[in-house]
């Protein structure tokens, strides 16, 4: 019997259009729809990787940013990814949802992955500790400062794509509303739009997260 | 604190935070992977199995007694010749229209989360273009089903794809169905594990 080659998937980007009948998207749907402590508990007491999948989906990039902030070194940071995801897979049991919000153990499991590397990588220059103090913020504040982007990356990972983009355009590139516009090829009053639509989720968003704004 | 306070607020932060960086897709999919310890395998692997959040409990008897039928029906080619002791089950599938397409999806042993399966299929044209073909594995009704792999078959009409879906999913019957790309039209069940 002949063996072909599959078609890789997906084969093209799914069009939006539901047909009664599309079991995967009703899944998504559903999955979207649950809370990372749920995600998370659904992974300690299933092993469900539908759930794991999701909560890979929303935190994969805030933890990359994260490591690689620490690290300063993205090949590193892609190590640093995989023990964290491998973490929350092997540990989920360990979390405790009336300890804190998932937000906050994701970060710690995440944070200490990355300072643990970059101790390691340290000492194995040098052998011994270094001899000179970083003149920079604290530990704790730059730990604060990094829950804090952590925070922001995941509010503005969980916007509509479209209010995402504009938001990413404007304050992670620097683009006026008007470039924002015109790179995207949209009317200045949409963009204006979207981007106030896009800051009130984030507000509400990080308001739940106790970041004050 | 007012909608404008707030708004700031927010664009403030926006401007402090660097901006985020995006996983690499190959680094996204191996972290995955090795996250879940997933074991390579031998052949092409179509997708990650998607699972349904739908358990709906253990096994029934009455799943039990289908899918031990459904053995007992396999065709004795398939099973015979796949691999003796290798498979723990093998389901026949059958056309589900009135063309000569048939095939069989033998399941490994679980392996931990996994468990390694081989669809089998012979007689089923190429998909048109626009559409492939994706096996699902679910109970009776649809809603909970899960689409493990996609495929497509050459001229021949026949293929072997090499996979894995999870050890712990609930299901009573696995089916292929012609899907549109587009999702256009709803998909056309061509074969099925039921009779």
């Amino acid at each position: 019997m002949d063996s072909t080659a599959a078609i890789p998937f997906p084969l093209t980007p799914r069009a939006p259009a539901a047909p009664a009948r599309n079991h995967a998207r009703v899944e998504r749907m559903e999955y979207g729809a649950l809370t990372d402590e749920q995600l998370l508990v659904r992974v300690a007491d299933h092993r469900d990787e539908s759930a794991f999948d999701e909560l890979f989906r929303r935190y994969s990039r805030a933890v990359y940013s994260l490591v690689v902030r620490v690290l300063r070194d993205r090949d590193a940071g892609e190590d640093i990814v995989q023990d964290t995801f491998a973490a929350i897979w092997r540990a989920a049991s360990s979390y405790r949802p009336d300890r804190g919000k998932a937000t906050s153990w994701v970060f710690t499991i995440a944070r200490n992955a990355a300072v643990d590397a970059a101790r390691s990588r340290r000492n194995a220059v040098t052998g011994e500790l270094p001899e000179t103090i970083d003149p920079g913020p604290g530990p704790d504040s730059l730990a604060g400062a990094e829950m804090d982007a952590f925070r922001v990356h995941l509010a503005v990972d969980s916007l509509p794509p479209r209010e995402r983009e504009v938001i990413s355009l404007a304050y992670f590139d620097g683009l006026s509303q008007s470039e924002v516009a015109d790179r995207l090829e949209l009317p200045l009053g949409t963009v204006k739009t979207r981007t106030r639509s896009a800051l009130s989720r984030l507000a509400e968003r990080l308001d739940r997260e106790q970041v004050s704004l | 604190m007012t909608g404008e306070q707030e708004f700031e607020g927010v664009e403030r932060l926006l401007r402090l935070v660097p901006a985020p960086v995006d996983v690499p897709a190959d680094a996204a999919d191996a972290a995955r992977a090795a996250a879940l310890e997933r074991r390579p395998v031998s052949e092409t692997v179509v997708h990650s199995p998607r699972r349904s959040r739908f358990r709906g409990g253990r096994l029934l008897p009455a799943a039990i007694v289908l899918v031990a039928a459904a053995i007992a029906s396999l065709v004795i080619g398939v099973g015979g010749r796949s691999t003796g002791t290798r498979y723990q089950q093998t389901v026949a599938l059958v056309s589900a229209r009135s063309d000569r397409a048939s095939g069989s999806l033998a399941l490994e042993a679980p392996s931990g989360a996994m468990r390694a399966v081989v669809l089998t299929v012979k007689g089923l044209p190429p998909a048109p273009a626009g559409e492939y073909y994706e096996m699902w594995m679910g109970g009776n009704s649809e809603d909970n089903a899960v689409g493990m792999l996609v495929f497509n078959t050459n001229g021949s009409g026949k293929i072997t794809v090499h996979s894995e879906v999870p050890s712990g999913i609930t299901w009573t019957r696995c089916w292929v169905s012609l899907e549109d790309v587009q999702q256009g039209s709803p998909p056309v069940p061509v074969l099925t594990s039921s009779a």
